[in-house]
């Protein structure tokens, strides 16, 4: 546990807001309130001051333009103070002016008392408008937030023939709306946490209380209360923060932009953490398994769903070994390419200058440039990048004698299995891989291959997803989940939760089919 | 991190059932075949790997059933309590030097097979030290991890298995097993002992009943495990004998590849199987080498107090040179011999002094009661 | 726990790391595949050992068909070189220096050995040796004695083939379906003869003008290893009903003045060991045929019961007649037992079988005292698609 504690992540820090030397406290007085919360913003051109009077008293409200919704401050709160400004028998005592606006006034949803500059400030810089009255040293906080956001749209990491075509947002309130219409269990948690020293985003952790095995919730929590840095710009950030071994190319949680991923992992069992400002959430803890298995598995028929999960175990398989098994093969172990084969082989490889590793490796990169760059470019200018690339490069290369076709076979081959994975960064990861074996099959052949091979097996069996081991249930083995993973049963006979999650709530489902 | 119920170093029974024929197939399958051709008269090696086998099966029943009698004990404590402390500690030394040379002896065989199979020139000092750095980065993982490796490892060794048992049966041929029942006692005999070292390793359940959480069921699962080697052993044995005869048999070093080679698979998507058939077969090996060694720093472990890393940073090449030491093959061969002999006569001796000296304490307790 | 883990693998990458320039690696198109070779007999040398002569046939892959790229125009794709020496080993060593790339024998198919070779004796054994030993060989690679020189074969230029040692090959594979010839032997089998000091048979091929033919079988003696004599084509038939090495093949009977061909799809053969005396052992050797009519020259109608009756019964005649001449050739004139009766005895009859074993067809040689019957007995299963197809004259019948 060296590496975790290289970064204190095990301790619980203290985070300390930094007001320097603004006095934190309210003060009756408003002007010198108005002034404070000035100074503290430095005067920014987008807070807005909006001074009026209710009777003889000073009010004023504060927000921040752009981030509030300006219909509903107009005509729910700024209207409603100012009729109740004009009538005659206003309370007279400061209180209890202030207390009428609290209880009676305001026709909006979330109101509160703000007691410090500090607090205000950040409900202030996330969209809250707040109300300040002469005499009091209290202020009233607002939820009036509204901004413009991205409208819900098709995930486009993931995209599925058959499915919900809803993706997640950017915003943290529309992405709990999608969970919550998924799942309309009461028992449906939803638990806040505010990351970044400086960027205070919400982060909120979803799990469905009673499925959910009590340990691996501790284990969450223990671990986000960790958090501390300034910014978290991506779920990923807390991915990397949280997630069991840095070291490993393997990722430890499965990011998903799917509202139906994220409720059918809920239901399992698991936790989903939402990070405001990215579609992306975060759903651990995860096994082997789970990255190879798409949502569409079970949305489709069991035995197509089965067939497509066979398919992509063989497109990881292809994915990681071909390059190098071409390598092996090819500089090693002639003798196992059947001959007819093996002789054509020859063939084609007859005057290019490069053994095969240097002519995999070649190859690998320029379709690992390839895409990169057809990520990169607007997607008008990727496909022209992927035409140049995929079929002059790789033509030109062959007729110049430069790499042999088969190896661009292979190549090709691999770079399309390795799209066929659901998710991305297990794809990276088998990408990786891929390399060290080449390597390998170059310094020892098949030898070196299954000697990786244990390697990599030695390093899965000792990692964990939040404790989980990461090699469930192939081993430690549990037989009834094999059910859901490489094949999948029917949906009638999927009735148990995992068992390697170690849910509380045992089955999902009672025997079905017509009989029952 | 012990706060979730199957992840921490706890293993289930299930896991032991596995472990107990992962050590055991390895390279002595490999060229079992032949030994035992060459000891008995036509098919008839079959008998001695059944009768070997049903004593092996209880033998490894006992000796699970010795260490599940002190459930959570680990070896050194349940043979103190039986023995005498020293006593203990000789016998856990004496176990720990088995886990030593049968991982070195296993390295040395791989390596020189490696060599004969996949490569040329490749000397075979390199192949070794490459597979034991694998080795010893598994054993410096966690122990259950090892167990997990087990499971993940044999359904693959079992469907290679099957898959070259499956393919050959179209080369094999029933009169080859002929004629039955024409070997002399004393072949039987020497059949026997040939293929009883094939079974050695079993001693590992001594330490890691220690492990299982219910260590109740682990005499039944380490005798199923046994089974399941036998069982493999018995296949490979009479389908060797049914494509090759028994003369070849007796004449091919390593008569297990040797009939990988024979097939070919259909629709020629390799040309020899042999390769492929060894490469998935050093996952068996691997496993048979990791189970040694990790039993070896496990029991010396209990003897001193200092890290694993160190024990293993002490023994890796102490592994290395033991299995280096033999000069040519024929070398190869007698350390194997005495690996086996060492192997089942310290096994076999600590578990009936165990048992029976557990039996008699154990019937002083009851008449207390 | 977790930096010894990490140190471990990267002192594995580290070791790795160097090795990269490494002992075993070769681009396949640095190696030379060899797909056959043949062995003659040079000279007999004064010290009684043996001058033989190796060729074997390299792949050379750009004159391969498949490679339609420009260049490699009108390149032989293959290319025989021919190495004499004292042992086989010596003498691939020699030919890898001869042919720039080293002799890699993992994709070899054929091995012809000339006639000469093999009647001297144990020298077949000798040459066997290193095939067997090499681990590059497959167990697979198909066994052939030629008539007349050896090499010859690999010189054949087979028209819808590239390489003639895969030309041979399928010959071998097919050609015995016909008749003619028994199943090929792969050098795994024989390792088994090698071993087993039994009489064997081993199929042979020789040049026909541009083609080659698989016919005939060497008949060896299993105490030294040498070959006896050639069978010819009949011989050859008769002894792979017999051992069941047969997969088809024709026999023609005359049924009434008329020729019919049957050809032959199931053989099973039956062979008894009667008798206790090892001196005068009858042996009973049962066969069972199915066939179906192929051709017809007469015009009588083949569903005729009798007259199918008589077809079976003279295809029975014949069968026994191949078969009869055969045993007479192996046992009265080589006194060998390649007819696998030794094997039988070996396997249902082991006790008596090792009380002759060191005598069966070598010594007191009680194979040549047995007695052997024969009896055969055909079944007709289909007559054809067509009755007859001169149905005008069928009344007249």
């Amino acid at each position: 546990m060296v590496k975790r504690s290289l970064f204190n992540r095990n301790k619980e820090q203290k985070v300390n807001n930094n007001v320097e030397n603004f006095p934190v406290e309210l003060f009756k007085n408003l002007n010198r309130n108005i002034d404070n919360l000035k100074k503290m913003l430095n005067e920014p051109s987008d807070l807005v001051i909006h001074e009026f009077t209710i009777g003889n008293n000073k009010c004023a409200i504060a927000y921040i333009d752009g981030l509030t919704d300006k219909d509903m401050l107009h005509n729910n709160i700024l209207k409603n103070l100012l009729i109740f400004g004009r009538k005659q028998d206003l309370p007279t005592s400061e209180t209890d002016l202030f207390n009428e606006v609290q209880k009676g006034l305001l026709s909006i949803s979330s109101i509160e008392e703000g007691k410090s500059l500090d607090e205000l400030t950040i409900k202030l810089l996330s969209g809250s408008s707040v109300f300040y009255l002469d005499g009091i040293d209290n202020v009233l906080i607002m939820a009036t937030k509204g901004w413009d956001s991205r409208s819900i749209e098709e995930p486009q990491s993931e995209s599925l023939i058959r499915g919900s075509r809803e993706g997640f947002v950017e915003n943290l309130r529309t992405n709990m709306v999608l969970i919550r219409r998924q799942i309309r269990d009461p028992n449906l948690r939803f638990k806040t946490y505010e990351v970044g020293r400086r960027s205070k985003k919400s982060l909120i952790l979803t799990y469905v209380d009673g499925i959910i095995h009590p340990d691996i919730l501790n284990e969450v929590n223990r671990r986000l209360a960790t958090i501390d840095m300034d910014d978290a710009p991506e779920s990923g950030y807390i991915e990397q923060w949280i997630e069991d071994n840095f070291l490993s190319p393997f990722p430890q949680m499965e990011n998903t932009e799917r509202p139906d991923k994220v409720a059918a992992a809920v239901l399992q069992g698991k936790v989903a953490i939402i990070l405001d400002g990215t579609p992306f959430v975060l759903i651990a803890p995860i096994t082997l398994g789970n990255m190879l298995q798409s949502p569409e598995d079970y949305y489709e028929r069991w035995s197509i769903g089965s067939l497509l999960r066979l398919l992509r175990y063989l497109a990881a398989f292809i994915a990681m070994f071909a390059p190098s098994l071409y390598i092996a093969l090819v500089s090693y172990h002639q003798g196992m390419i059947p001959s007819e084969l093996a002789f054509s082989i020859a063939a084609t490889r007859e005057g290019v200058p490069f053994p095969a590793f240097i002519e995999a490796i070649l190859m690998g990169i320029t379709m690992e440039l390839l895409r990169e760059a057809g990520a990169r470019l607007p997607r008008s200018i990727g496909q022209t990048v992927g035409i140049v690339g995929g079929i002059v490069i790789g033509e030109a290369a062959v007729t110049a004698g430069v790499v042999s076709p088969v190896m661009v076979i292979i190549v090709a081959l691999t770079a399309i299995a390795s799209f066929t994975t659901p998710s991305y960064s297990i794809a990276i990861s088998f990408r990786m891989i891929r390399f060290g074996f080449m390597v390998a099959a170059a310094v020892l052949g098949l030898y070196g291959i299954v000697l990786v091979y244990i390697m990599i097996n030695i390093h899965i069996v000792n990692l964990k997803s939040i404790g989980v081991p990461y090699s469930t249930p192939f081993a430690p083995g549990f037989l009834e989940d094999w059910k859901d993973l490489i094949l999948r049963a029917p949906v009638p006979m999927l009735t148990k939760r995992p068992r390697y999650m170690q849910t509380k709530d045992k089955r999902s489902a009672n025997k079905g089919g017509r009989s029952s | 991190m012990k706060w979730f119920d199957y992840a921490d170093e706890k293993i289930s029974d299930k896991e032991i059932m596995i472990a107990v024929p992962s050590i055991v197939i390895g390279v002595g399958i490999l060229s079992m075949p032949r030994e035992l051709a060459g000891a008995t008269t036509s098919s008839d090696g079959w008998i001695s790997i059944v009768i070997g086998g049903t004593i092996f099966v209880f033998i490894t029943w006992m000796v699970a059933k010795l260490a599940a009698s002190f459930p959570n004990q680990q070896f050194l404590t349940y043979a103190s309590s039986l023995v005498t402390k020293p006593v203990a500690v000789v016998l856990t030394f004496l176990l720990s030097v088995q886990g030593i040379i049968l991982s070195a002896y296993v390295m040395r065989v791989i390596a020189e097979i490696a060599k004969e199979y996949l490569f040329d020139e490749t000397p075979v000092e390199v192949i070794a030290l490459t597979f034991l750095l694998v080795v010893v980065y598994a054993v410096s993982g966690s122990r259950a991890g090892l167990f997990r490796l087990n499971m993940m490892f044999f359904p693959i060794i079992v469907i290679i298995a099957v898959l070259v048992i499956v393919f050959s049966l179209g080369w094999f041929n029933t009169e080859n097993l002929l004629p039955v029942f024409k070997t002399s006692f004393s072949g039987h005999l020497q059949g026997l002992q040939v293929s009883s070292l094939s079974y050695i390793g079993f001693g590992i359940v001594l330490f890691y009943t220690a492990l299982v959480k219910q260590p109740a069921g682990a005499p039944r699962m380490a005798a199923i495990g046994m089974s399941m080697a036998v069982g493999l052993y018995l296949l490979f044995f009479i389908v060797c004998l049914g494509v090759f005869g028994n003369l070849s048999t007796a004449n091919l070093i390593y008569p297990t590849i040797e009939l990988a080679k024979e097939i070919e698979i259909p629709g020629g998507f390799f040309e020899r199987f042999d390769s492929v058939f060894l490469t998935i077969w050093i996952m068996a090996i691997f496993n048979t080498t990791a189970m040694g060694l990790d039993v070896a720093v496990f029991a010396l472990n209990s003897l001193f107090n200092v890290k694993k890393a160190k024990i293993l940073f002490v023994l890796s090449p102490l592994v290395y040179f033991i299995g280096m030491f033999p000069k040519n093959f024929n070398e190869v061969v007698t350390l194997g011999a005495f690996v086996g002999y060492y192997s089942l006569i310290v096994t076999v001796i600590v578990t009936i002094v165990l048992l029976i000296i557990s039996k008699i304490k154990g019937g002083k307790k009851n008449g207390k009661k | 726990m977790g930096k010894s883990r990490g140190i471990c693998l990267l002192l594995t990458l580290g070791l790795l790391m160097p090795l990269t320039s490494c002992w075993d690696r070769m681009e396949i198109e640095e190696r030379g595949f060899a797909v056959g070779s043949a062995i003659d007999l040079v000279e007999k040398l004064d010290n009684g050992e043996y001058k033989i002569m190796l060729t074997t046939q390299f792949v050379v892959p750009a004159g391969m068909s498949a490679s339609t790229q420009s260049g490699g125009g009108n390149q032989e794709p293959f290319m025989n070189l021919s190495v004499s020496g004292e042992s086989v080993f010596d003498i691939s060593r020699e030919m890898s220096k001869l042919a720039s790339r080293e002799a890699y024998y993992p994709h070899l198919k054929v091995i012809i050995i000339s006639e000469e070779v093999v009647e001297e004796p144990d020298l077949f054994a000798s040459i066997m040796d290193v095939f067997l030993r090499d681990h590059e060989m497959r167990r697979s690679v198909k066994l052939s004695i030629s008539k007349g020189e050896a090499k010859e074969v690999l010189y054949i230029k087979p028209d819808n083939e590239d390489l003639p040692a895969m030309y041979i090959k399928s010959v071998m594979e097919n050609s015995y379906k016909t008749g003619g010839s028994i199943e090929p032997i792969h050098i795994g089998e024989v390792q088994e003869y090698l071993l087993s000091n039994r009489s064997y048979v081993i199929p042979s091929v020789f040049v026909a003008g541009d083609n080659i033919k698989y016919e005939g079988v060497g008949v060896f003696q299993g105490k030294n290893n040498q070959m006896l004599e050639i069978l010819n084509n009949d011989e050859t038939k008769g002894l792979g009903f017999i051992i069941e090495k047969i997969k088809g093949g024709t026999i023609k009977v005359e049924v009434g003045g008329d020729l019919i061909t049957i050809e032959l799809a199931d053989i099973k053969s039956n062979i008894k060991v009667e008798g206790k005396d090892k001196e005068n052992l009858k042996i009973s050797v049962k066969m069972e045929l199915e066939g179906k009519i192929a051709e017809t020259f007469g015009n009588k109608s083949v569903l005729d019961r009798n007259y199918f009756t008589k077809i079976e019964e003279a295809a029975a005649k014949k069968v026994e007649e191949l078969a009869q001449q055969t045993i007479e050739k192996v046992q009265g004139e080589l006194k060998v037992d390649v007819l696998g009766i030794s094997d039988l005895l070996y396997q249902r009859h082991y006790d008596m079988w090792q009380t002759i074993e060191g005598d069966w067809d070598q010594g007191a040689n009680y194979f040549s005292q047995s007695t052997i019957n024969v009896s055969a007995d055909v079944k007709i299963e289909k007559p054809g698609a067509t009755d007859n197809i001169n149905s005008n004259q069928n009344g007249d019948q």
